[in-house]
């Protein structure tokens, strides 16, 4: 029983997120298509950096310098989408706590593994922190600031001889006020991608798209993962009766083609806004997860640390959510990556049915919109950024499968 | 007052094939400080017993059907489920026979014996895993402060099953219920775990009952053994006795068929035939279809049969003391 002791502190093998970490970067093609990703993401974040018709810097004359620009982020009359609030908050915590925070995340990996990953959770914690404070704070805040139109008011100013000082984004349009004399236009230097029928700039409204379109497939993906989640879970666990009334449930589902029950389920709802579209499609979304995890349930339960748990007196909940509910997650977390890219595709759908959301930039509105003109560029765009999003998930997806598959192992 | 008496314990499977009487009667008692071996073929219902106790049987399709556990005075049998989970792994551990899947493959095994100290003792986190550093270091752990921040699948069979022990033992448990914890281990590391659950025993006073099929383990680590045939009492005995004077037909032929008791160059004895399906077992003694001395008359249930100081023998024609033993 004498063995050689203290190994040397260095050598620490990797644990199971750190061997998938390495597997996922060995391939080259799903490693770009996250990097792709996210990109999409930094672009969805800071979006009204690059398109606003609110100038960053403001100064009439000799008067106050200011920034309608960043009060226009909180203005809730001017971004009257949830999503977009949402999205605002964000951009205003990563740039502030992006860069220490990754710093600080990189700095735990030196520490002993229980200690990182506690830090790592602070870290997480207060990221979510920031962004629920960020976001109260925007609630509480008064909402009283006249809706100026700055490129107006500024060649009025102008034209009286004012000298005025006025910054904008490279693309100084607003996603959702179009200037009607505009209408149609063709490419161009102003418009790189033309405007719609109301005279809003395509490229811009692409820009807002990839919000709606990330929000859309993240949210709903974790609605219903969680919903089936904890479906399959009771039915792989406790078996019998459970299982049979949630096998039955989850058939019923199946059996009626998706299309068909989430185009009848909109059509019944006046006034859909994104989110009921979301909560629609994890209605009929949570099958698979519940299959998954029952599955893989029914595979964990008999195994022996199931029993040792029960021994050691754990409570039922415990057991089926904190013990063997992690060991089944693999499997979840990789249908989920193409399960956000399905809801995409299926938002886009109901959208271009005309069965979406229609005061929301989304790429599937503008699809629909642009089938009824003759501008090639209203229809190429947005479809073009479906295609792009979808396949980037999908590569990550696949890359992930094959990471968390042992025998393609590199 | 015994630590742990069963009386007459009866578990029962309901499958679609038909009612599996895998513990059929079962009566045994373990004193505090004792080693209790409990034998058997596979199937003869070793298992299920120490499921039962814990009442850890999958139900449906399993149930206790009738008898009692009494642990210090208590039927564990009616307990509530609440005080049931108080009893488990706080005063009756339990240790399983394969180490490589009883570990919990997402946590560190620090996490899960903290987490097993959290939930009986009050203590802090802090003074958790001093604790399971403590207990780690017992069970000869090497590094444990390394150790303790490691995944199952980083450690070897035996030191997982080391892991296991330390965990069983870090809430000082009255009754240690070990089914089989050295069987999936090689022979070397297989002595050590059993000396060290002998040396942790001597240290912390608990009763232990050992499940086996390997008479060399009893023979060298218990007190007292428990033979059980097709899920009914066989022998009972003080574990020299045993060896010395079996008298169940059945003991007999196990301690017949261990190689060091046959002659050199001879083929070892074995018992004829094979233990029926717990569907098909005879009525009365079911040892009947395969014993030498049966008779009509053990078509009945067995009495029990009182051989000698805390030795006890269910059988109709109980056998003359080394009946061909060497």
């Amino acid at each position: 029983m004498t063995e050689p002791a203290a190994r040397p502190p260095v050598a620490e093998d990797p644990s199971w997120v750190d061997l998938i970490w390495v597997q996922f970067g060995k391939r080259k093609i799903a490693r770009g298509a996250l990097f792709g990703l996210l990109g999409l993401l930094l672009l969805a974040i800071y979006a009204p950096l690059l398109a606003s018709n609110k100038p960053l810097l403001w100064r009439v004359a000799d008067g106050p310098l200011s920034s309608p620009w960043l009060l226009s982020l909180f203005d809730r009359n001017f971004f009257e989408n949830g999503v977009d609030l949402f999205f605002n908050a964000l951009l205003v915590c990563v740039s502030l706590l992006g860069l220490p925070a990754a710093w600080a995340w990189r700095r735990a990996a030196t520490l002993p593994r229980a200690a990182r990953g506690a830090r790592r959770a602070r870290l997480l914690l207060g990221g979510i922190g920031a962004l629920l404070l960020t976001l109260g704070l925007n609630a509480a805040a008064p909402q009283a600031r006249p809706k100026e139109v700055y490129p107006a008011l500024q060649a009025q100013l102008e034209a009286q001889g004012t000298p005025v000082l006025a910054v904008y984004p490279p693309l100084p349009h607003s996603f959702r006020d179009g200037v009607l004399d505009q209408a149609r236009a063709r490419p161009s230097a102003a418009h790189p991608l033309g405007t719609d029928a109301a005279g809003r700039d395509v490229l811009v409204r692409l820009i807002f798209g990839a919000r709606i379109s990330l929000t859309i497939g993240v949210f709903a993906v974790s609605l219903y993962i969680s919903i089936g989640t904890v479906l399959g879970a009771l039915a792989g666990y406790f078996g019998g009766r459970v299982d049979l009334v949630i096998q039955r449930l989850i058939e019923v589902v199946i059996c009626v083609p998706s299309l068909f029950l989430i185009l009848s389920v909109a059509a019944f709802i006046e006034d859909r806004s994104i989110f009921h579209i979301m909560v629609i499609i994890a209605a009929v979304a949570w099958t698979t997860p519940a299959r998954l995890v029952r599955a893989e349930f029914l595979r964990h339960r008999n195994l022996d640390f199931v029993a040792a748990a029960r021994a050691i007196g754990y409570p039922q909940h415990t057991i089926i959510f904190a013990e063997i509910l992690p060991n089944t997650l693999g499997p979840v977390l990789v249908s989920a990556t193409f399960g956000v890219a399905s809801a995409i595709l299926t938002e886009s759908t109901m959208s271009f049915l005309g069965l979406g959301d229609i005061t929301v930039p989304s790429w599937g509105q503008m699809l629909n919109a642009g089938r009824t003109t003759s501008e090639w560029t209203l229809i190429l765009a947005p479809g073009f950024a479906i295609f792009v999003t979808v396949s980037l998930l999908n590569l990550v997806g696949d890359g992930f499968r094959d990471a968390i598959d042992p025998k393609l192992r590199r | 007052m015994p630590l742990l008496e069963l009386i007459d314990l009866r578990t029962h499977f309901f499958t679609d094939a038909g009612v599996l009487r895998s513990v059929d009667g079962v009566s045994f008692s373990v004193e505090a400080g004792e080693t209790v071996g409990v034998v058997g073929e596979s199937g003869c219902g070793k298992s299920v017993t120490a499921m039962s106790i814990l009442r850890l049987i999958p139900e449906p399709p399993g149930r206790i059907v009738g008898g009692e556990i009494r642990f210090l005075g208590q039927d564990l049998v009616r307990m509530p489920i609440a005080a049931l989970r108080k009893v488990r792994g706080n005063s009756i551990s339990m240790i399983f026979q394969e180490p490589m899947t009883s570990l919990n493959p997402v946590y560190t095994v620090g996490d899960q014996i903290i987490e097993a100290i959290l939930l009986h003792q009050d203590v802090d986190e802090d003074r958790a895993r001093e604790i399971a550093l403590d207990m780690l270091r017992k069970v000869g752990i090497p590094a444990p402060e390394q150790r303790i921040d490691e995944y199952p699948h980083q450690l070897s069979g035996g030191m997982k099953q080391r892991v296991m022990i330390a965990m069983a033992l870090s809430c000082q448990p009255k009754l240690l219920i070990a089914d089989e914890p050295t069987t999936a281990l090689d022979v070397t590391i297989q002595a050590q775990i059993l000396e060290l659950l002998k040396q942790l025993q001597a240290e912390q006073g608990m009763g232990i009952m050992l499940i086996t099929h390997d008479l060399g383990v009893v023979a060298e680590t218990t007190d007292k053994v428990v033979v059980l045939y097709g899920g009914q009492m066989a022998e009972v005995a003080p574990t020299s006795t045993l060896f010395s004077s079996a008298s169940h037909p059945y003991t007999q032929g196990l301690l017949r068929s261990l190689p060091d008791r046959a002659p050199p160059g001879s083929r070892l004895p074995t018992i004829p035939g094979m233990v029926p399906s717990p569907l098909q077992f005879p009525t009365g003694c079911r040892f009947r279809t395969r014993c030498g001395q049966a008779s009509p008359a053990c078509a009945a249930l067995p009495p029990r049969v009182e051989r000698g100081p805390g030795h006890a023998v269910w059988c109709h024609h109980p056998q003359p003391p080394a009946g061909g033993a060497a």
